[in-house]
C-alpha cells in the first residue's frame, strides 16, 4: 500500500471525528451551574479522536513507499477488476434492498447464490443453485421453525 | 458456600434434555468454528447472538459457556495437523504442534492439546465458582466513582495492550465510544448525533454492531482472502489421524509435570481477568514461562509436549478468568466476553456487583456448564468426533460463507424486525473491515462501544455527587485505588523497557 492508499482511512476518520466534534459543540456549554452537560463527554472523545486521528493520517503521509517484489506485482495484476470483497457489500446491500419487497425465499435465494459466486470458481452452476436452496431452506427451518422468528412473505 | 451449592444444583440443569442438547450443540458449533481458520467461536456466537432472543436466559447462558470453552480448544486442530491456528489463542501450540504432527504424532499432540485445555479450564472454573462470591463482596465496595476508574482504567489497559499499535487502539476505541454517544442522552431528554434519522433516536444496538464488526466484517475478509483456505483444504488430503492415537501415556503425562499444568493454570486465569489481554496472551505467557524454567529449553519448537500443555492448559484456564470482571462490573475482557454481555443485557440483566448476590441463579448454571465442558465435553468429542475434525476443515467455503452470511444478514433483522438494523450492521462491517485493513482493533472499538455509555454515566453522577469537583477521583479510596492501579499498567506496559521484547507472533515464527 502506498502511503497515500495508507492515509485515506485514518484521513475518513479525522473528518468523522471533526464533524462528531462540530456537532458535540453545537449540543451546548459542556460545564454550566447545574454542572456537567450532555456535551461535555462528546467533545472530550472527539477532539481525542480528531488528535489520534490527525497523528496517525500524519503518521501514513511520512512513510516512505515500500516496492512489493516483482512477483507480488504479477499478482497485483492478476487481482480481479472489482474487489470480491466489494462484491459482496454490494451483494448484501441488494439483499437488505429485496429482503422485504419480494420476502425471504427469493430474496435469500438470489443471495446465497451470489455469495457461493463469490467465494468459488465461476462453472457447476447447477450445484451452486442448489446449495443455496439448501441453505435458504436451513435459514427458514431455524429462523422461522425452531425460533419463531417471522420473515417476510413473497410480496411483503 | 451457597453459591457453591447454587453452582451444584446447576449441574441438575443439565439432565434436562433441551438444556443438555444446547450445551452439547454450541460446544461442537465452537469446535467446528474454532477448528476452521478464519472462522471463530466469536463468530458462532455473533451468529447465534439473535437466537438467544427465544431461548430461556439460563439456556443461553449455558451455551454460551460451552461454545466459548470449545473455541479455546478448537483452535489447536489446525494448529497442529496444518499450522494453521484456527483461533488467535491456539497461535502457541502450532509451534510444538506442527513438528509432532511432523513427526507422525499428530494425535498424540491432539490428545496433551485436549489433556492441557480439560485441566486449565477446569482450573480457571473452579477458581471462579469459589472467588465469585468473594469478588462479588469485594465490588459492593466500589462507589460510582470508583466504577468510573475501573472503567476508564479497563478502556486505558485495553488501548495499551494492544503494543505496537497504541495509536491505533486509540483511535479504535475513540470510534465504539463516538458510536455509543449517538441516541438521547442518558441523563436528560436530549438526542444527540441523530444528523436528522429519527432511527437513530433509540442509539445503536449492540447486536447489530457485534453481528458487523465480527461476523460481516469476517465474510469480507475472508472473500479477499481465498488462497489461505485452498492451501488448508490441500495440506488436511495427506493428513490422517487414528482414534487410539489420541490418549498421551501417563508417562509423557509426567513429563510435562503437575507444575506446569497448575502454573500455566494461575497464568491463564490472571491474564483473563484482565480487560482485553486474552487467550492468545495467557498462552503466550504460560509458553514463555515453561521454556524459561525448562530444563531442556532447546527442545521447545521442535515438538515438546510441555509447550502445547502450557499454551493449551493457559488458553483454557483464561475462560474463567474472563467471566470475573464481565459478571461483576460489566467489563468484558475479551470479545466472546462482549457477545455473552450482550446476551445479559437483551435478556435484561445488568452485569454488575448486585448480579452475583441478586441472580446468582442465572449465573451458576452457566459455570456448571463451563466446568461441564471442559472435564466431560473436552475429552469426549476428541475421542469421539476427533478422526473426522479434520474432514470438517475442509467443508467446501461456498456452502460455509453462504450460510454465515444468511444467518449474519438474518440475525441483524431478528432483533427489532427492522430493515434499518440490517443497514447498520452492514454499516457495521465494512467500518470494522476497513479497520482491520488498516491494522486498527476491532475488539478495542467494540468494548469502547459497551464501555463508553457507563463511562460516561458514572463520570457525570460522580460529578453531580461531587458538586462538580473532579478531585472526587483522588480523594475516593475505591477510585484511588484504580486511578493508581491504571499508573502501574502505563508504566509496565509503556513505559518501562520490556526484559523479553518478543512478541507472540515474533514467538511463533
Amino acid at each position: 500500500m502506498t502511503p497515500k492508499r495508507q492515509a485515506i482511512f485514518p484521513l475518513f476518520i479525522l473528518i468523522c471525528s471533526i464533524i462528531y466534534l462540530i456537532e458535540a459543540v453545537r449540543l451546548g456549554q459542556p460545564v454550566t451551574a447545574e454542572g456537567i452537560r450532555p456535551s461535555f463527554v462528546p467533545m472530550v472523545i472527539g477532539a481525542l479522536s480528531s488528535i489520534f486521528s490527525l497523528i496517525l493520517t500524519l503518521k501514513a503521509l511520512g512513510q516512505n513507499e515500500v516496492k512489493p517484489p516483482s512477483d507480488e506485482y504479477a499478482a497485483e495484476a492478476a487481482k480481479p477488476l472489482v474487489s470480491p470483497a466489494v462484491l459482496t457489500i454490494i451483494a448484501i446491500s441488494i439483499y437488505i434492498a429485496l429482503f422485504q419487497m419480494i420476502g425471504y425465499a427469493l430474496s435469500s435465494l438470489i443471495f446465497v447464490f451470489a455469495i457461493t459466486t463469490i467465494f468459488s470458481e465461476r462453472n457447476r452452476w447447477l450445484h451452486k443453485l442448489a446449495t443455496s436452496a439448501a441453505v435458504v431452506a436451513f435459514g427458514y427451518i431455524v429462523f422461522e421453525q425452531l425460533f419463531g422468528v417471522r420473515l417476510p412473505a413473497l410480496w411483503g | 458456600m451457597e453459591f457453591i451449592i447454587l453452582v451444584a444444583s446447576g449441574f441438575g440443569t443439565l439432565l434436562d434434555p433441551i438444556t443438555l442438547a444446547y450445551v452439547v450443540g454450541g460446544f461442537l458449533i465452537g469446535t467446528v468454528f474454532a477448528a476452521i481458520p478464519g472462522l471463530t467461536a466469536t463468530l458462532a456466537l455473533a451468529l447465534l447472538l439473535p437466537l438467544t432472543y427465544s431461548l430461556d436466559v439460563t439456556t443461553a447462558l449455558m451455551a454460551c459457556a460451552s461454545i466459548y470453552m470449545a473455541g479455546m480448544c478448537g483452535g489447536s486442530i489446525t494448529a497442529i495437523t496444518v499450522n494453521i491456528p484456527g483461533a488467535p489463542s491456539s497461535m502457541m501450540t502450532a509451534r510444538d504442534g506442527y513438528p509432532m504432527q511432523q513427526q507422525g504424532k499428530g494425535a498424540l499432540a491432539l490428545g496433551h492439546a485436549a489433556v492441557g485445555s480439560m485441566l486449565g479450564g477446569a482450573f480457571g472454573c473452579i477458581i471462579l465458582i469459589l472467588m465469585a462470591p468473594l469478588v462479588a463482596d469485594l465490588s459492593l465496595l466500589v462507589q460510582t466513582s470508583g466504577k468510573f476508574s475501573l472503567l476508564a482504567f479497563a478502556i486505558i489497559v485495553i488501548v495499551i495492550s494492544e503494543r505496537g499499535k497504541v495509536l491505533k487502539a486509540a483511535v479504535a476505541a475513540c470510534i465504539g465510544m463516538m458510536l455509543a454517544t449517538m441516541g438521547l442522552d442518558g441523563v436528560e431528554p436530549l438526542a444527540r448525533f441523530t444528523f436528522g434519522l429519527s432511527d437513530l433516536t433509540s442509539g445503536i444496538d449492540l447486536m447489530p454492531v457485534i453481528i458487523g464488526a465480527f461476523a460481516i466484517s469476517e465474510i469480507l475478509t475472508q472473500a479477499s482472502d481465498q488462497q489461505t483456505a485452498s492451501k488448508i483444504v490441500n495440506a488436511l488430503r495427506s493428513v490422517t489421524i487414528r482414534r487410539r492415537d489420541f490418549f498421551p501415556p501417563l508417562s509423557q503425562i509426567k513429563e510435562v509435570g503437575l507444575g506446569c499444568y497448575i502454573k500455566s493454570s494461575v497464568i491463564g486465569y490472571a491474564v483473563g481477568v484482565l480487560p482485553g489481554a486474552g487467550g492468545s496472551m495467557g498462552s503466550f505467557l504460560a509458553y514463555v514461562e515453561a521454556v524459561r524454567t525448562s530444563k531442556n529449553p532447546e527442545s521447545f519448537g521442535k515438538g515438546n509436549p510441555q509447550g502445547i500443555a502450557a499454551a493449551e492448559t493457559a488458553n483454557n484456564a483464561v475462560c474463567g478468568g474472563a467471566l470475573v470482571p464481565t459478571l461483576t462490573f460489566g467489563i468484558p475482557g475479551d470479545p466472546v466476553m462482549a457477545i455473552m454481555l450482550g446476551v445479559l443485557v437483551i435478556n435484561g440483566i445488568q452485569p454488575g456487583p448486585q448480579l452475583m448476590s441478586n441472580q446468582a441463579h442465572l449465573i451458576a448454571p452457566m459455570l456448571a456448564s463451563l466446568l461441564f465442558s471442559a472435564v466431560v465435553l473436552i475429552p469426549l468429542t476428541l475421542y469421539l468426533l476427533g478422526p473426522y475434525f479434520v474432514k470438517v476443515v475442509s467443508i467446501p467455503r461456498d456452502a460455509l460463507y453462504g450460510t454465515i452470511a444468511l444467518l449474519a444478514v438474518l440475525g441483524s433483522y431478528v432483533s427489532t424486525y427492522s430493515m434499518f438494523q440490517m443497514i447498520v450492521a452492514l454499516v457495521m462491517g465494512v467500518l470494522a473491515y476497513a479497520m482491520r485493513k488498516n491494522d486498527l482493533p476491532i475488539i478495542t472499538m467494540v468494548l469502547g462501544f459497551i464501555l463508553g455509555p457507563n463511562l460516561e454515566e458514572f463520570f457525570r453522577r460522580s460529578m453531580a455527587i461531587s458538586n462538580n469537583n473532579p478531585l472526587t477521583f483522588l480523594t475516593n479510596l475505591d477510585s484511588l485505588f484504580f486511578v493508581v492501579l491504571t499508573f502501574v499498567f502505563i508504566y509496565f506496559l509503556c513505559i518501562r523497557k520490556p526484559a523479553n521484547p518478543a512478541s507472540p507472533a515474533e514467538v511463533s515464527e
